[in-house]
C-alpha cells in the first residue's frame, strides 16, 4: 500500500464530487485535444492546398516579387528551361522535388466583344499536365474532397483557358459556362436584348492575334463545343506595345477570394508567353517547385540559393509561406485561439480541483491529525493531498484523451464538410490528434500539472494544521 | 501520594528508568480572548514498562497531559522528557520521526483511516517508518493476530463494531513496537463489557510488549487495572496512587 493507493481510494471516497471533477477535467482535456487536432488538420489542409496550387517554392528573377508586376518582361527568367534543368539535376535536391514547372504571370484586359464587355484580369500561364500532377500532391494523406471541377486544360490545346466565375459573370458568360448562382433578372449583355452591332474586331495591326485565333473555332467570338466562348486578352508586350491573344474559355472555376475570382485567367504557358513576350520567346516570369515533403523546404531553398550563387544567376526563391501570407496569418490566428481555449480550460480545471481538494481537506481534518500523530511529516501530508489532486488529473486527462480519440474518430468518419475562408470548395472536417506527437502528451502533462498546482494550496493548508487542533476537530 | 501537583517517584530511580518525566509544565489555551489554564505546573514521572492511568473528570486536563506526553502539543512552560529525550528541543520533523518510532496512539473515536482495510490501517505506521515490505507483513499479521482480528484483516473500518475498531487501533498502536502507548479514554465509546475487554487486552498487550501504557479515563472501575494512577482536577495533579496489580 503506497500513498498513491491511498490517494486513489480517497478520490473514490466522495464519488459524486470526484466524478464531477473528473468530468470537468475530461471535457477540458478532450476539448483541447480535439481543437488541437482540428487546427492540425487545418494546417495540413492549407499546406496541401499551397503545395498543390503554388508549389512549395517559386523562383523569380531578383526583384520580380516587388516590381515585376509592373514589368514582367524586365523581371523574366531568360532560358528558364536551363534553370529548371539545373535545379532538376542537382544531386542533393533532385530526389526531393516532384514537379518543376514554368509559369508566366501578367495583368491585362479581357474582352468579350460579342457582349461588349471587358474587364481587367490577372493571368497565369501554366503547363496543364504539370498543374494536374501538382494537384495530386497529398503527402499528409489528407482525406481530400472529391471536387467536381477538374481543370479541363490540356497540353495539346494551347487556346483553352480557365477563368474565375466572377470574371465570367462580369463578362456575361453565365449562360455559356453554366455558372450556378448567377443573379437572375440582371442584364446578360447585349445578346439578351436587341442584338448589338457587331464590334469591330480587326486586330490585324497587332502581331499575335491572328496566330492564336486560328487555333480556335469561331472567329467571330461565338462559343464552340471544344473551346467554349472566346475572350480576347490584351496585355503589354516586352517592348511596351499592346498585344492581344484569343482564348477559348473551357470552364469557369470559383477561386475562393472574390478579388481573385473576379480577375483570374489561367491559360496555357505558350499562350501567355506569346501574349507577354511575343512569338518564339523562351522566357517565363517564374518557376514553380513542388517538393515531395514540406519538411524539406528549408534545405532545398538553401541549396537553390547556393546553386544560383555558384552559377551567378540573379534569381531569388520565395517559399509558400511568403507567397501565401494569409495562410500564415490564419495559422497564427488558430494558434492564438488554441492557446486562449487551453488557458480557459486550464483555469476551469484549476478552480474545480481547488474546490474539490478544499472540501476534501475540510472533511478530513481529524484524519490529518491522526496520521500526523502517527508520525507522518508535514511533507508527507502535503504529498498525500498533492497525489490526490494529481490522481484526479491523471484519471480525468486519461478519460479526456480517450474521449478525444472517440470524438475524433466519429468526426472523421461522418464525412462532415465545411468551407474554410478563402476556399471555393468544401473540405472535410477532420480532426488529427495524433499528427503532432506533442499534442496529447503535453496536454496530459499540463492537465496533471494544473491538477497538482490546484491541490497545492489546500494540501499546504492540510500539512500546516496543528496536530492537536486537527484531532480535536469534529 | 506526593506533594500537590507532583508525582515524583523513588529517589533511587535513575533517569533511564523513566519513560516520561514532566517538570512543572503549564499549558494555557485561549478560549476566545479568555485564557484557560489546562495544566498548572504539573510534574510527574512514569516508569518504563508500566501500565498507568490518568484519572479525572472531564475538563481536568487529562487529554492535554497525554498530548504533551505524546509530543503533539507543547506546554507553555516546564520541561518534558520522553524516553530520555528533551522533546521540546526537537523541530517538527524530528518530533514526527520521534512519534513514528516511539509513541503509539489509541484514540477515543478510534480514528481509523476509513478508505483502507484493517490490515492496511495497521500497516500504516510501518509505512511511515519506512519498514521493508516483508517485515511489515510479518509484524502486521502478528499484531492483528494478537488482538484477535486476523479474520477481519480485509474489512474496512465501517464494517466493524466499536470493540473491533478499538482492537484495530490497539494493533495499529503496537505494531511498530513503540516505547510508549497513549490511549485517550479508549473505552469511552464502548459499552462496559467491551470496555473491560479492551482494557484487559491493553494490559495483556502491555505485558507482552513491555512498553509503557498510559491511558486516561474517568471510569473508576478501570483504575484497578493500573499499576499507577495519576489523578487530575482543574489542570492540577491532585493524586498519585499505586494499584493492586503493581509489579
Amino acid at each position: 500500500m503506497k500513498n498513491a493507493t491511498i490517494a486513489i481510494r480517497n478520490v473514490s471516497r466522495n464519488k459524486r464530487r470526484s466524478a464531477m471533477t473528473i468530468l470537468a477535467i475530461t471535457i477540458s482535456t478532450a476539448a483541447i485535444i480535439i481543437f488541437g487536432g482540428f487546427i492540425q488538420a487545418i494546417v495540413y489542409g492549407m499546406q496541401t492546398e499551397m503545395a498543390q496550387g503554388s508549389g512549395h517554392l517559386q523562383v523569380y528573377k531578383r526583384g520580380f516579387f516587388d516590381y515585376g508586376s509592373g514589368n514582367p518582361s524586365l523581371y523574366s527568367i531568360d532560358r528558364y528551361e536551363e534553370v529548371m534543368k539545373l535545379i532538376g539535376e542537382d544531386p542533393s535536391i533532385k530526389d526531393k522535388i516532384t514537379v518543376i514547372a514554368p509559369m508566366v504571370k501578367m495583368y491585362g484586359i479581357a474582352g468579350n466583344y460579342a457582349k461588349d464587355a471587358s474587364k481587367t484580369f490577372f493571368g497565369i500561364g501554366v503547363v496543364p499536365s504539370l498543374t494536374r500532377k501538382m494537384a495530386k500532391w497529398n503527402d499528409y494523406g489528407m482525406k481530400l474532397y472529391d471536387t467536381d471541377h477538374p481543370s479541363p486544360m490540356k497540353d495539346d490545346n494551347p487556346g483553352g483557358a480557365v477563368i474565375g466565375e466572377g470574371l465570367a459573370r462580369m463578362l456575361f458568360l453565365c449562360d455559356e459556362l453554366k455558372i450556378k448562382g448567377c443573379p437572375k433578372g440582371l442584364p446578360n449583355g447585349p445578346s439578351t436584348g436587341k442584338p448589338a452591332e457587331k464590334p469591330n474586331r480587326d486586330f490585324s495591326f497587332l502581331p499575335e492575334l491572328s496566330e492564336t485565333d486560328k487555333s480556335l473555332k469561331g472567329h467571330d467570338g461565338a462559343a464552340t463545343g471544344e473551346t467554349g466562348p472566346k475572350l480576347d486578352l490584351l496585355a503589354a508586350t516586352a517592348s511596351g506595345a499592346p498585344n492581344v491573344v484569343s482564348i477559348g474559355v473551357l470552364k469557369a472555376i470559383n477561386q475562393g477570394f472574390k478579388e481573385l475570382d473576379d480577375n483570374y485567367v489561367e491559360m496555357h504557358l505558350s499562350t501567355a508567353q506569346r501574349l507577354v513576350y511575343g512569338r518564339g520567346s523562351g522566357r517565363a516570369t517564374g518557376i514553380i517547385i513542388q517538393l515531395a515533403h514540406t519538411g524539406d523546404l528549408p534545405g532545398v531553398k538553401s541549396r537553390l540559393y547556393e546553386l544560383f550563387s555558384d552559377h551567378k544567376l540573379d534569381l531569388e526563391v520565395k517559399d509558400c509561406y511568403q507567397l501565401n501570407p494569409f495562410n500564415v496569418q490564419a495559422i497564427s490566428m488558430f494558434d492564438s485561439i488554441f492557446t486562449f481555449i487551453s488557458v480557459i480550460m486550464g483555469v476551469i480545471v484549476l478552480f474545480t480541483i481547488v474546490n474539490t481538494m478544499t472540501m476534501s481537506v475540510m472533511e478530513r481534518v481529524n484524519e490529518i491529525g491522526t496520521i500526523r500523530a502517527l508520525g507522518l511529516r508535514r511533507a508527507g501530508v502535503l504529498r498525500l493531498f498533492l497525489m490526490e489532486g494529481m490522481a484526479l488529473g491523471v484519471i480525468g486527462a486519461t478519460f479526456g484523451t480517450l474521449l478525444a480519440c472517440l470524438v475524433g474518430y466519429a468526426v472523421n468518419s461522418f464525412g462532415l464538410t465545411w468551407v474554410p475562408p478563402g476556399n471555393s470548395e468544401p473540405v472535410y472536417l477532420i480532426v488529427l490528434p495524433f499528427v503532432n506527437p506533442l499534442l496529447i502528451p503535453v496536454t496530459l502533462a499540463a492537465m496533471v500539472a494544473v491538477s497538482a498546482l490546484s491541490a497545492l494550496v489546500p494540501a499546504r493548508r492540510a500539512s500546516r494544521m496543528a496536530v492537536v487542533d486537527a484531532l480535536r476537530h469534529v | 501520594m506526593n506533594g500537590t501537583n507532583k508525582a515524583i517517584n523513588d529517589t533511587n530511580a535513575t533517569g533511564t528508568d523513566f519513560a516520561v518525566r514532566l517538570a512543572a509544565i503549564s499549558k494555557t489555551y485561549l478560549w476566545g480572548s479568555v485564557g484557560v489554564e489546562a495544566l498548572k505546573s504539573v510534574s510527574l514521572e512514569i516508569y518504563r514498562r508500566s501500565f498507568n492511568v490518568i484519572a479525572g473528570p472531564s475538563g481536568s486536563g487529562k487529554t492535554t497531559l497525554l498530548n504533551v506526553v505524546g509530543c503533539i502539543d507543547s506546554p507553555g512552560s516546564g520541561t518534558v522528557q520522553v524516553c530520555g529525550v528533551d522533546v521540546l528541543s526537537l523541530g517538527d520533523d524530528a518530533l514526527s520521526d520521534f512519534r513514528a518510532k516511539n509513541i503509539g496512539f489509541i484514540f477515543q473515536n478510534f480514528n481509523l483511516i476509513p478508505v483502507v482495510s484493517v490490515y492496511e490501517n495497521v500497516e500504516y505506521p510501518l509505512l511511515i517508518a519506512r519498514e521493508a515490505k516483508s517485515r511489515r507483513r510479518e509484524r502486521v499479521l502478528k499484531a492483528i493476530e494478537s488482538v484477535g482480528i486476523a479474520d477481519l484483516a480485509l474489512r474496512r473500518p465501517n464494517e466493524l463494531s466499536g470493540g473491533q475498531r478499538q482492537r484495530v487501533a490497539i494493533a495499529r498502536a503496537l505494531v511498530k513496537e513503540p516505547q510508549i502507548v497513549l490511549a485517550d479514554e479508549p473505552t469511552a465509546n464502548l459499552d462496559s463489557k467491551t470496555g473491560t475487554a479492551i482494557i484487559e487486552l491493553m494490559k495483556k498487550m502491555q505485558a507482552e510488549s513491555h512498553c509503557t501504557f498510559i491511558f486516561s479515563s474517568h471510569d473508576r472501575q478501570l483504575f484497578e487495572c493500573a499499576e499507577e494512577t495519576f489523578t487530575m482536577r482543574d489542570g492540577c495533579l491532585v493524586g498519585h496512587s499505586y494499584g493492586d496489580c503493581r509489579k
